[in-house]
């Protein structure tokens, strides 16, 4: 590894302006922030004028707050009470901690392997690059991050089915008609993104939205609004499928040529004819088909995609991959205007953190060490992060000893509280953050202070083939950033130089270089950014000229080079190799009501901002649960009133908001309150292919709280 | 300038920006907001829909008329405005008397009472006196620079807009008859 010496970062004047991407959603999308410095401290935010993304949002000015927060952790705190108990921390020096954690990371590889330490990263990715490095160069492969719940379960459909990852593209010049399934751009997209889908539907497209609930998306949006049941939506996709295909509105041409098993497909969406497709998912045969006719019939068409709504349930990838053959059967697939590949960047792929840093290769030689290669196989061959669904299994079998989280939420895993005792009953646990996490911290060993990105240098920001570099302040108190913290841990118990010596910067220079770049060119250009050679997006139909393929041949960038309805690698893994649909379970006597845990608010990022800036928490400090009006009056309960859910799996307590944006028969929910973890309503039913936990597949009941 | 501020509810997505935004411009503190976001059922049985609720500038406005000390004033570009220094403490007239819900008690205490908020709310504009009552300024300290009300910058729908109506109303609420089911007469000016 070549080093080269750098100058000096250019220090910030006490007054004055910087320059940052926001961290305020989860990684991307990276909006740019101009912010002012008085007195050293940030005092006001505005757009970053020429960045790619530079439209504040609500959570981009609550940075501001969280910034200055008093409360931020500002010191390594290291426990002083037995775990079990009452958790106290003391305040440790930086070499005292790093000190306890390559005791105990070099302890455990000499008695039981290095595989038995996972590592991992929550919220923000942008320490993904520097930990999957540690982990690989301390030597296990037991590194994942919080999309082992979110984003991979569609992004491995869409691997074994297209070829390729996307989220869907949308509306271009040449879209006529428009799918959104399961999104709602209003709030999850940049700001700017929603009102781009507003000006495309003035412009005539047309636009089919599939959601349980009533979003601003499907209000202001929709000339089709398809309400299936949640977990439902492959037996719509089939459904939709079959109608196109039984009227002859698909595109024969392609499918013949392009889909590999498509007659196979046909035979299997024969079962899903509209009636049945209405008594599986609730969704009116009629309006199926006028969907599934406005779609085919209004070419060019594209589609939206969810990173994660339509596979929190027990059937995740199958589902997904229905719903991606959608387009497919259409010919909409990588067609002008239709539903393309993300296009490339000049280091992808950024959100997984830029290989050269993130040691993949070494990391996947690995694999054999894998905690979840037996359990899901296809994931294990297809994915570098391993899927820690498994960890209290693991931790009372003894093949996981400790574990090093950044951003670590312990409200992502479902049955929180099994995962608590599984970090408590650790060797040893170090969480970094920005602020100490009650439904987390108190079952680690020791919590190391997150520099926020405002303080950070890594990761720069990639736009295709333009970079930007943050210009951040000081970080408070003795906040460190994440790739440094991961570096320094690294350089203490492997080769300093594999660890760049703990230098954040000579990493960023590191993956400067190979584009003809450095860092102190890239910080020479603080405002405009630079640009780089990336490879143009491709032209459409690229599975025509072979810009899709690796090699260069004609085709998609799968095994058979077509888009494949029926996967040869769920059949090489023995799971079945078509779509299939698979009921949720079916709601009772007992627990007559669906809940949809994750039915997210515009201004909140899964649980942060709850203690964070309080300017957020104005809008909303308590954990409420939506209820449609029907259900309510059965129930006796009116808005406002305390209530308790209650799933087969576990029950919770908040107040009630009476509403239409939920269905009859369904309740939703905002994951993340600490005093209302949605998640412990969620069992640990897994899909079988991804291993994700079914979120929005939870049957349930709702009463009335007389007394606390 | 008389450019107005029109808001549209069938574009409001109920994102908070505005709120938000406000909030960092004017620094109102804890509890205050001068642009709130109300949800309400529309007619649609399938439909909610967002109101904000912000000062409107009434003009005879019923708070100036009530204020028994003349600290609000309504200039002839139609903005109304209060010199906290003439303001009485516990007096309350002006909220009792504004049909939006618009008047404000500016807090004692910041969110975190530390110094680095002190150095962050350094801006005149950030500046509220204690028991002072508070409204929307539109921004007019921004307007001094040729820019809209921060709201109106923060909002990604083009709900909020500043335009030349031509005439002297500094607030219009543009309600869609075919989404507003609830009781808002007072709001369609």
């Amino acid at each position: 590894m070549t080093m080269h010496a750098l100058a000096d970062p250019p220090s910030l004047p006490n007054s004055g302006t910087g320059y940052t991407f926001c961290d305020g959603c989860n990684h991307g999308p990276f909006c740019g922030v101009k912010f002012t410095i008085h007195g050293g401290t940030v005092t006001g935010l505005e757009e970053w004028p020429g960045f790619p993304l530079a439209k504040l949002c609500q959570k981009g000015y609550a940075t501001l707050q969280r910034l200055n927060h008093p409360d931020r952790l500002l010191h390594p705190l290291l426990r002083t009470t037995p775990k079990g108990e009452k958790a106290e921390f003391v305040r440790v020096s930086w070499d005292e901690a790093y000190d306890r954690i390559a005791h105990h990371l070099n302890r455990i590889k000499a008695e039981y392997g290095p595989d038995k330490v996972f590592f991992y990263v929550g919220d923000p990715k942008e320490p993904r690059a520097a930990v999957q490095r540690l982990a690989a160069g301390y030597g296990s492969p037991n590194y994942g991050t919080e999309s082992w719940a979110c984003r991979r379960a569609s992004q491995l459909a869409e691997d074994i089915t297209l070829g390729f990852p996307t989220m869907g593209t949308p509306p271009g010049p040449d879209t006529r008609v428009a799918l959104l399934w399961g999104v709602n751009p209003a709030y999850s997209r940049e700001p700017g993104g929603f009102a781009n889908l507003l000006k495309a539907k003035d412009r005539g497209v047309r636009f089919i939205v599939v959601d349980p609930r009533n979003t601003p998306t499907t209000t202001m949006l929709a000339d089709i609004h398809l309400r299936p049941r949640p977990a439902t939506d492959g037996a719509l996709a089939l459904g939709l499928i079959n109608v196109a295909l039984s009227e002859g509105l698909h595109d024969a041409g392609f499918c013949a040529d392009w889909i590999h098993g498509f007659q196979e497909l046909r035979d299997y969406a024969a079962q899903f004819p509209p009636d049945a497709v209405e008594r599986l998912t609730g969704v009116p045969a009629a309006q199926v088909i006028e969907a599934a006719r406005l779609y085919a019939r209004t070419g060019p068409g594209t589609m939206m995609i969810s990173a994660q709504s339509t596979t929190h349930n027990r059937n995740a990838v199958n589902n997904q991959r229905a719903i991606l053959l959608v387009p497919a059967v259409m010919g909409y697939v990588d067609a002008p205007g239709g539903f393309r590949p993300a296009p490339p960047a000049a280091l992808p792929p950024w959100a997984n953190g830029p290989a050269g840093v993130a040691m993949t290769g070494q990391l996947t030689a690995l694999r054999d060490r894998r905690l979840d290669l037996h359990t899901h196989p296809l994931w294990a061959e297809k994915m570098i992060e391993v899927t820690p669904n498994r960890l209290p299994e693991w931790v009372a079998d003894g093949k996981v000893r400790a574990f090093l989280g950044w951003g670590l939420n312990a409200m992502i895993f479902p049955q929180t509280h099994l995962y608590q005792r599984a970090f408590e009953k650790m060797d040893f646990v170090m969480a970094a953050d920005y602020f100490f996490r009650p439904q987390t911290h108190p079952f680690v060993d020791l919590v190391l202070p997150a520099a926020m990105c405002f303080e950070r240098h890594a990761p720069f920001a990639v736009f295709g083939r333009r970079l930007f570099a943050r210009t951040p302040i000081e970080p408070a108190g003795e906040a460190r950033e994440d790739w440094r913290i991961a570096f320094e841990i690294g350089a203490r118990i492997a080769d300093p130089a594999l660890f760049y010596h703990g230098s954040v910067d000579l990493a960023l220079d590191s993956l400067l270089r190979p584009l003809g770049t450095s860092l102190d060119e890239l910080r020479a250009n603080p405002v405009t950014g630079i640009e780089v050679q990336a490879k143009p997006p491709s032209p459409p139909k690229g599975y025509e000229s072979g810009a899709l393929r690796r090699d260069g041949q004609p085709g998609f960038p799968t095994p058979t080079g077509k888009i494949e309805a029926v996967s040869t690698a769920l059949e090489r893994h023995g799971y079945p190799a078509l779509p299939v649909y698979v009921e949720p379970p079916s709601v009772t006597a007992a627990h007559p009501l669906r809940i949809i845990t994750g039915t997210r608010l515009p201004h909140i990022v899964h649980s942060k901002w709850r203690q964070d800036s309080p300017w957020l928490l104005e809008l909303g400090d308590r954990p409420e649960v939506l209820i449609h009006p029907d259900d309510a009056v059965a129930r006796d309960i009116v808005g406002g009133d305390r209530i308790e859910v209650e799933s087969p799996s576990g029950r919770i307590r908040a107040w009630a908001k009476v509403t239409v944006e939920t269905a009859v028969g369904t309740l939703g929910i905002m994951h993340g309150w600490a005093n209302a973890n949605a998640a412990e309503l969620v069992s640990r039913d897994f899909d079988p292919v991804s291993g994700f936990p079914p979120y929005k597949d939870v049957i349930c009941d709702v009463r009335k709280v007389v007394q606390e | 300038m008389t450019d107005t501020l029109v808001f549209r509810s069938a574009r409001c997505t109920g994102c908070f920006n505005c709120v938000l935004a406000c909030k960092h411009e004017n620094r109102t503190g804890p509890g205050v907001s001068w642009i709130r976001v109300e949800e309400h059922q529309a007619r649609d049985p399938d439909r909610v829909l967002w109101l904000l609720r912000i000062c409107v500038h009434c003009q005879d406005a019923p708070c100036l008329q009530r204020c028994p000390t003349g600290a609000l004033t309504q200039s002839a570009d139609g903005v109304v405005r209060i010199d906290a220094a003439l303001c009485a403490p516990d007096c309350w007239s002006c909220a009792s008397a504004c049909p939006h819900d618009a008047l404000f008690k500016a807090p004692s205490q910041g969110y975190f009472a530390d110094a680095k908020e002190r150095e962050a709310d350094n801006q005149d504009h950030h500046r509220h006196q204690p028991g002072s009552m508070t409204l929307c300024t539109l921004c007019a300290h921004r307007q001094q620079d040729g820019l809209a009300p921060a709201c109106v910058d923060a909002c990604p729908t083009a709900s909020l807009t500043w335009e030349d109506l031509g005439g002297g109303e500094r607030v219009r609420y543009v309600l869609d008859p075919a989404l507003d089911a609830v009781d808002v007469p007072r709001l369609r000016g």
